[in-house]
């Protein structure tokens, strides 16, 4: 379970030291991805596992993708295993192929959005400041809680408290994970609080520019748009069925 | 302009006050420690004050605190968060941003700074401590000496004029420790009330205006620190005030000790005059943790954070590691234990090959800088009989440590101190070979750092290694073995003796007082002194020369 919620951890931080991404242009594509889920169509599946891939080859995080698809192998095993046995492989297909989208894809998303940044420009946009805090904070959080999570999971197992196979630790490491998660929490409206988060319209210290980077991601998704619309004009190819 | 009139306060589960009846009267430009045993009421004072109680802490409050005669309970956020800057115990506990920067711009950005002031306050803030490398790093990546620099940082940035600290020394090492003290008394001399809460007496009280000493939730003395810090002789003195050398009023400064003890020195008979370095303890053919040529960084992007570490600890044997914050000391201690995988390297224990925390968590015990991770509650007690099942056992030993009045509290109203020091008793009864803590002595008094140092000697009686990694110099007097990290090396190794009278020459880092005192005292007077380590042994050295 240690090496899960280290793999989460390093799949979900944030990259100063790396490239960074517009967090406009990151958080429409993320919700862009998350339309074209929406539909059951097995190319279109396919072509965007293969352009996140693509992206976050392009964009040097293949190893926050390996980390989270790591952590997440047990439910990829575990569901990619009941979904053929009761569905097939077509429906195993399009289980796991939206299962590994929204888990790439959110780690692309997470280690090249600067939370704050995120919350800047949703401001901007005159979005609440409120309202905006969530996701920003949840980015904040998340990677936060793992860390937290495995340095309590490390102690206890030290201690001998967690031993035996998924069955014994898993309700252990649910427990961790529900504490540390209050825990967070606690401290961090406290630290709202005192902050001052909230009092009035906040000024932001940094400005945002699109950056070549930027551009060159945008072009991935103009070509991604424009391959489905083609694609979709001259019919539907079945790839797999 | 500080008024404290009548301040008591009840945890609203507790029969007994936390703070009864305290009054402090403080004006703007002064500096003041307030210091007192774990468990004293210091934490508390310092979260009313912060109006953490009521507003996230319940608790029954009585009495009135009044900053420029309004009350502290009735103002509104925004002067709340211009009035008090707070730097808390856990600063990582605290924090909302990823990057520091950030971290420190945060506060400004909600107080609706302009973006061009908010810039020029960051740079000068970032100067000012000196953190400019520390700008784009990540808050979670930061070690925990620096992330108190941090804190810092997002404290003073708001020029509040009260600014409070608990615990700002702890996490910090020694070097850091004096540069924060003079930082201090700059931030006071500009017309900020600076309050610190702390237990690491020794610089802080050469810069303080005054001293303020708690016990029991009570306060049992007010005044100048040279006048009052007698009374903390049984609590938690700084190393150099119990000198003997002058019966008239107590030394803080180093300088001053050397001045008045001088006379003293001059006449030491020859035969005194030798070294006392001793041999390293523990058994060279029982050797329990063995690295070979370790190397070790967090991802292949990183820099190597341990380089070419080669180690051998020996059955029987207490070692301290010691370094500058973020040397790498909290890294090793967790590669001994397995959590950190090795970039390249072997480990040992007890010669079997580690490569994870499955091999490890036979023969390793850990008790990290966060004490709560340790503990099983809901009380010390219930965690302790998780391993030994024995009630008169536990009994007997909490009452060895005289701990029983605490053992079934709760542990989220234990203070740092007592928590900590019950996550410390309770490891050394686990069954393991090797018991490894994480900055032992944070929230520690004289007399926990009294209970460590016991269960340490009998551990060891016992063939366990004990390891610790600290930056309160005082506790590795006691210990077999010292090891001094820097820059992911080792730098030293050898007994403790040896190591804290060559800290300064071959290391970033200072030693604890009395060494400092006694190098001071061979430098001005041309003498050769032996290698005292603590004030026992230079009070007593006194008086067989008298």
């Amino acid at each position: 379970m240690s090496f899960m919620l280290r793999r989460i951890y390093d799949g979900f931080l944030f990259k100063p030291d790396r490239f960074h991404i517009h967090p406009l242009l990151g958080l429409t594509i993320i919700l862009l991805q998350f339309g074209f889920l929406i539909p059951n169509i097995n190319w279109s599946l396919a072509l965007l596992l293969s352009f996140v891939i693509l992206e976050n080859i392009i964009f040097r995080n293949i190893r926050g993708a390996l980390s989270i698809l790591w952590s997440l192998l047990p439910v990829i095993i575990i569901l990619g295993g009941l979904t053929f046995l009761f569905g097939g492989w077509i429906l195993c297909f399009r289980v796991l192929s939206r299962f590994l989208i929204g888990a790439i894809g959110f780690s692309f998303f997470f280690t090249s959005t600067n939370p704050s940044d995120l919350t800047r420009s949703l401001e901007k946009l005159y979005v609440g400041s409120k309202v905006v805090l969530i996701p920003s904070l949840a980015l904040v959080i998340i990677p936060r809680i793992a860390k937290d999570s495995e340095d309590t999971f490390n102690t206890l197992r030290l201690r001998g408290e967690i031993q035996g196979g998924f069955y014994r630790w898993l309700p252990k490491t649910l427990a961790i994970l529900i504490a540390s998660v209050i825990y967070r929490s606690e401290f961090l409206a406290q630290s709202l609080y005192f902050r001052g988060f909230g009092i009035q319209k906040r000024t932001h210290y940094r400005k945002i520019k699109m950056t070549w980077m930027d551009v060159s991601r945008l072009f991935i998704w103009v070509a991604f748009l424009t391959l489905f619309i083609i694609f979709n004009y001259y019919g539907t190819l079945n790839f797999f069925i | 302009m500080l008024h404290i009139r009548d301040l008591s306060v009840k945890y609203q589960s507790e029969k007994s006050y936390a703070l009864n009846s305290v009054n402090i009267d403080a004006k703007a430009g002064e500096f003041i420690v307030i210091a007192g045993p774990s468990g004293s009421g210091k934490s508390t004072l310092a979260n009313v004050l912060m109006s953490l109680i009521p507003n996230f802490i319940k608790a029954d409050i009585d009495g009135i605190i009044e900053y420029n005669d309004e009350s502290i309970f009735g103002l509104d956020r925004k002067k709340l968060i211009k009035l008090l800057g707070y730097v808390p115990q856990y600063p990582s506990d605290f924090t909302t941003s990823l990057l520091v920067e950030e971290e420190i711009a945060f506060v400004l950005e909600n107080l609706a700074i302009e973006a061009n002031e908010i810039n020029k306050k960051l740079d000068s803030i970032i100067d000012l401590l000196k953190i400019k490398h520390l700008k784009k790093r990540l808050i979670t990546e930061l070690s925990s000496g620096e992330l108190q620099r941090v804190a810092l940082a997002v404290a003073i940035v708001t020029e509040a004029p009260l600014i409070i600290l608990d615990e700002p020394i702890a996490r910090i090492d020694s070097k850091s420790e004096v540069m924060l003290t003079e930082l201090l008394r700059d931030i006071a001399d500009k017309g900020h009330l600076v309050i610190a809460f702390e237990h690491r007496l020794d610089y802080i009280l050469q810069k303080a205006d005054r001293l303020i000493i708690l016990d029991e939730g009570k306060i049992i003395s007010d005044g100048l620190p040279k006048k009052t810090v007698d009374i903390l002789k049984n609590i938690d003195p700084p190393e150099i005030s119990t000198l003997e050398c002058s019966s008239e009023e107590q030394i803080l400064l180093i300088e001053e000790a050397v001045d008045k003890c001088g006379a003293l020195f001059s006449n030491i008979p020859e035969s005194q005059n030798k070294s006392n370095d001793k041999k390293i303890a523990g058994d060279e053919n029982d050797v329990s943790v063995r690295l070979d040529n370790i190397n070790f960084r967090y991802n292949s992007k990183t820099a190597m954070i341990l380089k070419d570490i080669d180690l051998s600890l020996y059955a029987g044997q207490s070692i301290g590691l010691m370094g500058i914050n973020g040397s790498g000391k909290s890294t090793l201690l967790k590669v001994i234990s397995g959590i950190n995988k090795t970039a390249s390297g072997e480990i040992y224990l007890n010669d079997l090959r580690v490569k994870s925390i499955r091999k490890s968590k036979n023969h390793v015990i850990l008790v990290p800088e966060n004490a709560k991770l340790f503990l099983i509650g809901p009380t010390p007690y219930f965690d302790l009989s998780r391993i030994i099942k024995e009630p008169k056992t536990i009994h007997s030993l909490y009452k060895e440590t005289k701990l029983t009045h605490l053992m079934n509290k709760k542990l989220y109203h234990l203070s740092e101190g007592e928590r900590r020091l019950f996550a410390i008793v309770n490891a050394f009864q686990f069954a393991e070979d090797i018991i490894i803590i994480d900055e032992p002595t944070i929230g520690l008094d004289r007399r926990g750092r009294k209970i460590l140092s016991n269960l340490i000697k009998s551990a060891t009686a016992r063939n366990k290694t004990v390891i610790m990694a600290s930056n309160d110099p005082r506790i590795f007097v006691d210990l077999d073995r010292l090891i001094v990290i820097q820059d992911g090396k080792i730098c030293l190794d050898g007994d403790p003796r040896k190591v804290l009278y060559e800290l300064e020459n071959k290391t970033d880092l200072i030693p604890n007082q009395i060494v400092c005192f006694v190098q001071m005292m061979e430098e001005q007077f041309q003498l050769e002194l032996p290698h005292f380590v603590n004030t026992d042994e230079v009070n007593e050295f006194l008086r067989s020369v008298r």
